[in-house]
């Protein structure tokens, strides 16, 4: 696929959200305000928040599926509600419900869906497919009927035809949700992988915040409140009152050594190895 | 006995063009109707409905493994132009199953697809006067024996054949006259006492059409409860038009 | 559920008939109807029927339960026997033409996956239309399940007996319940057509076209049963 972007980080911002309000049908208010959303370049971003923060919200307003009462969101430079299908193939999409998501009848079509909507000839289509299918393992899946796969399998195929154009930017909806381990780590390994070798910039909406160190170089905290905290995982996680406040658990890592006594406000590693390492030295005056 | 489909092999072909060339009719006065400004909307909830019509068949309830027939239902939630869409997507899936002839899909589409017109109409119309579950009770009832009375209608057509006579230049005389004869032809359909037809029909339809309406009833009372909005009447103004995604995401 | 069962049958076999072409297994399957439509001595239907039947369990499918579910318009028959006035040969006409054109359709569609008959026929009918197939066949495959958790999980609150008026109201419920979840599915997918870019149309592969060897099976049926209409009159 063409390499668009060079291949140093260049800190080009993608997506800027600004103060957005949105009210629904039943009244409920959302409010995103407070800091910025920013995201970079190549980035990974996790959006942290209890169910019922606005991520969704948040997310859905990036794809141009909500519009701002009050506020602005822009992605490569352009409003998306006003014009989403300006940024179409530089964006994919991964929504919670996958089954909503599927829409071409075999695994093959489905993946094929956006090339062949666009016009792309058979033969070109026919390679982008396979080239996803090859990036995602899942060849043995392509003439399969979606409704018979497992859990994983479909969210694969899902990230398949949001991946084919090989988007700079990719939105997921609780990607995590329902997936046994194994799946969870194959997904992340992926979604790792397009970001190193494809510049895919990441946006995460998450309530796992054990994953969040994995799959996310800065994050977001959605509370009541709006956009509360930014930061890095480790910086975040160490913020004991605000995740409180947030109504979100620290990883279980960072709880444990919270519990251990680790000094306030002190960067505790996320990681079982950096953990490890941190009770190694600590473990006289434990 | 709401959802009785004709089968192949009983109706002479001329009848059986005419039913396909009336459905082709009434679809393309559909697709032209249900129009929407974003194409992707509908499509969504067309195949929903439908599905859910195809549901209500494989459901069980009552004595005899009755089963439902929501295409009333199914009228209301799509209004008329859709509801008809449905019913026809709904025919050609059950007729692949052999449930209803693959030539008789013009005319069994035209008897279901009557259901999801009139059950919007009267509707609409009842919804002023009564509370819904009293509307949607009274819709089905009405509704199902006019379907029922379309069905006997087309039973009775399709036992005469058309007949072009040829006159000759008689003053005043039209030259060419059609009518309805009965038919020449050996068909299944013409051996029937009409009337002992539709006496059955009628007799174990109305029973069915109580259990239908009491059904129908129970489930729209239950969105007058949940979501009061899809009774509103018209589908289209479901949302907010410029917050197309509207419901509660998070 | 016979359209879930049916859909397995589909995709899951592997016999000759199965890899024959989908063009070919629909156009014998319109030379068989048109034999079935035409023919006038339930002899004729017998043969016809048996030969089926002789397919199906070549191609290793139950038979018996697939001729129970072509046994359908045997209701409409009965309706017919009632009102008949032209004695029993007429019912018996009618029951035969009836059920062996069911058999005919379920042949066709226990080794066709529905996918591949709405490709073929996408070709001949309008957009919303061709589209509305798959978005009914998806939507009823998920929603099936949410209704199949929400009757397990009344059975299991016990007292569900659809013989009882308690039974009836819970149906209801179960109905409405997944109708609401059908209508939330129906807004995520229309997210999703946005997203991906729906251009008016949902566009399937050519394989249903694709002819090979294994199309002569279909073939011969559909004119064998032309000829044996023709003949035994």
């Amino acid at each position: 696929m063409p390499e668009i972007i060079t291949h140093h980080k260049t800190w080009r911002e993608i997506v800027r959200v600004h103060c957005v309000r949105h009210v629904y049908e039943d009244k409920t208010e959302v409010n995103l305000c407070g800091l910025d959303m920013v995201v970079r370049e190549d980035e990974r971003v996790a959006i942290l928040g209890s169910n019922g923060s606005g991520k969704t919200t948040l997310l859905y307003h990036l794809v141009g599926l909500l519009r701002p009462l009050e506020g602005d969101v822009h992605v490569f430079g352009i409003e998306p509600h006003r014009a989403f299908a300006k940024i179409r193939e530089r964006v994919g999409v991964v929504l919670q419900n996958v089954d909503a998501q599927i829409i071409g009848p075999t695994v093959y079509d489905d993946i094929a869906f956006s090339p062949r909507s666009y016009g792309f000839s058979e033969s070109q289509v026919g390679k982008m497919v396979k080239e996803m299918l090859a990036e995602l393992h899942i060849e043995h899946l392509q003439d399969r009927v979606p409704h018979y796969l497992s859990g994983g399998e479909k969210k694969k195929v899902a990230l398949a035809g949001a991946l084919v154009f090989y988007p700079q930017l990719l939105v997921l909806d609780e990607p995590f949700t329902g997936l046994d381990p194994q799946s969870r780590d194959e997904l992340m390994d992926i979604l790792n992988h397009f970001n190193q070798e494809h510049h895919l910039a990441l946006v995460v909406a998450t309530h796992d915040v054990d994953l969040v160190p994995r799959v996310a170089d800065r994050a977001y905290v959605l509370s009541q409140h709006g956009i509360v905290a930014e930061g890095a995982p480790a910086e975040i996680f160490a913020q004991k009152e605000l995740l409180r406040d947030a109504r979100i658990d620290a990883p279980i890592l960072a709880q444990l050594l919270n519990r251990l006594d680790a000094r306030a406000g002190e960067e505790l590693p996320l990681d079982v190895d950096g953990a490890a390492q941190w009770i190694r030295k600590h473990k006289s005056s434990l | 006995m709401s959802h009785l489909h004709l089968p192949d092999g009983i109706i002479p072909i001329f009848w059986l063009a005419l039913g396909f060339a009336a459905t082709a009719l009434m679809l393309a006065l559909a697709l032209r109707n249900a129009r929407e400004a974003d194409s992707a909307r509908r499509l969504p909830r067309l195949g929903i409905v439908a599905a859910l019509m195809l549901i209500g068949m494989m459901a069980e309830i009552a004595i005899i493994g009755y089963h439902i027939n929501l295409s009333v239902l199914g009228g209301i939630l799509l209004g008329p132009w859709l509801g008809f869409i449905a019913a026809f997507l709904v025919n050609i899936i059950l007729a692949l199953f052999g449930h209803g002839g693959i030539t008789v899909i013009g005319l069994n589409s035209l008897i279901i697809g009557s259901e999801t017109i009139l059950g919007w109409a009267i509707f609409r119309a009842l919804k002023k006067k009564l509370n819904p579950r009293a509307s949607a009770a009274a819709t089905v009832v009405i509704t199902l024996t006019l379907s029922t009375t379309l069905m006997v209608g087309i039973i009775a057509l399709t036992q005469t054949q058309p007949a072009l006579a040829f006159a000759g230049p008689e003053a005043g005389a039209p030259l060419i006259t059609f009518e309805l004869v009965a038919a020449a032809e050996e068909h299944p359909i013409t051996q029937i006492d009409l009337a002992r037809f539709a006496q059955l029909v009628y007799f174990f339809g109305a029973i069915g059409w109580v259990i239908e309406a009491a059904f129908t009833a129970l489930v729209v009372g239950f969105f007058a409860r949940a979501r009061p909005e899809l009774l509103a009447g018209d589908p289209r103004a479901r949302l907010n038009k410029e917050n197309h995604f509207g419901t509660r995401a998070d | 559920m016979e359209l879930a069962q049916i859909d397995q049958w589909a995709v899951g076999g592997a016999s000759a008939w199965h890899r024959a072409s989908t063009l070919a297994k629909i156009t014998g399957t319109a030379l068989v109807l048109a034999a079935i439509i035409s023919a006038n001595d339930w002899r004729a239907l017998a043969a016809i029927y048996a030969a089926m039947l002789f397919v199906l369990a070549f191609a290793r499918l139950p038979v018996f339960k697939i001729a129970l579910i072509a046994a359908y318009p045997a209701l409409f028959a009965l309706l017919f026997a009632l009102s008949a006035k032209g004695g029993i040969g007429i019912v018996v006409l009618i029951l035969a033409r009836g059920c062996t054109a069911a058999l005919a359709m379920l042949l066709l569609i226990t080794t066709t996956p529905y996918v591949e008959i709405f490709a073929a026929l996408g070709r001949v009918l309008p957009a919303l239309i061709a589209d509305g197939l798959f978005a009914t066949y998806r939507a009823f495959f998920i929603l099936l399940e949410t209704f199949a958790r929400l009757v397990t999980g009344v059975r299991l609150r016990g007292g569900y007996s659809r013989w009882s008026w308690k039974g009836f109201t819970q149906m209801a419920e179960v109905i409405g319940v997944t109708f609401l979840h059908a209508l939330d599915l129906a807004e995520h997918a229309h997210a999703a057509l946005h997203l991906r870019g729906y251009a008016g149309k949902i566009p399937a592969s050519g394989k249903w076209r694709r002819v090979n060897a294994q199309d002569i099976f279909p073939l011969a049926l559909g004119v064998g049963a032309v000829v044996v209409t023709l003949l035994v009159r």
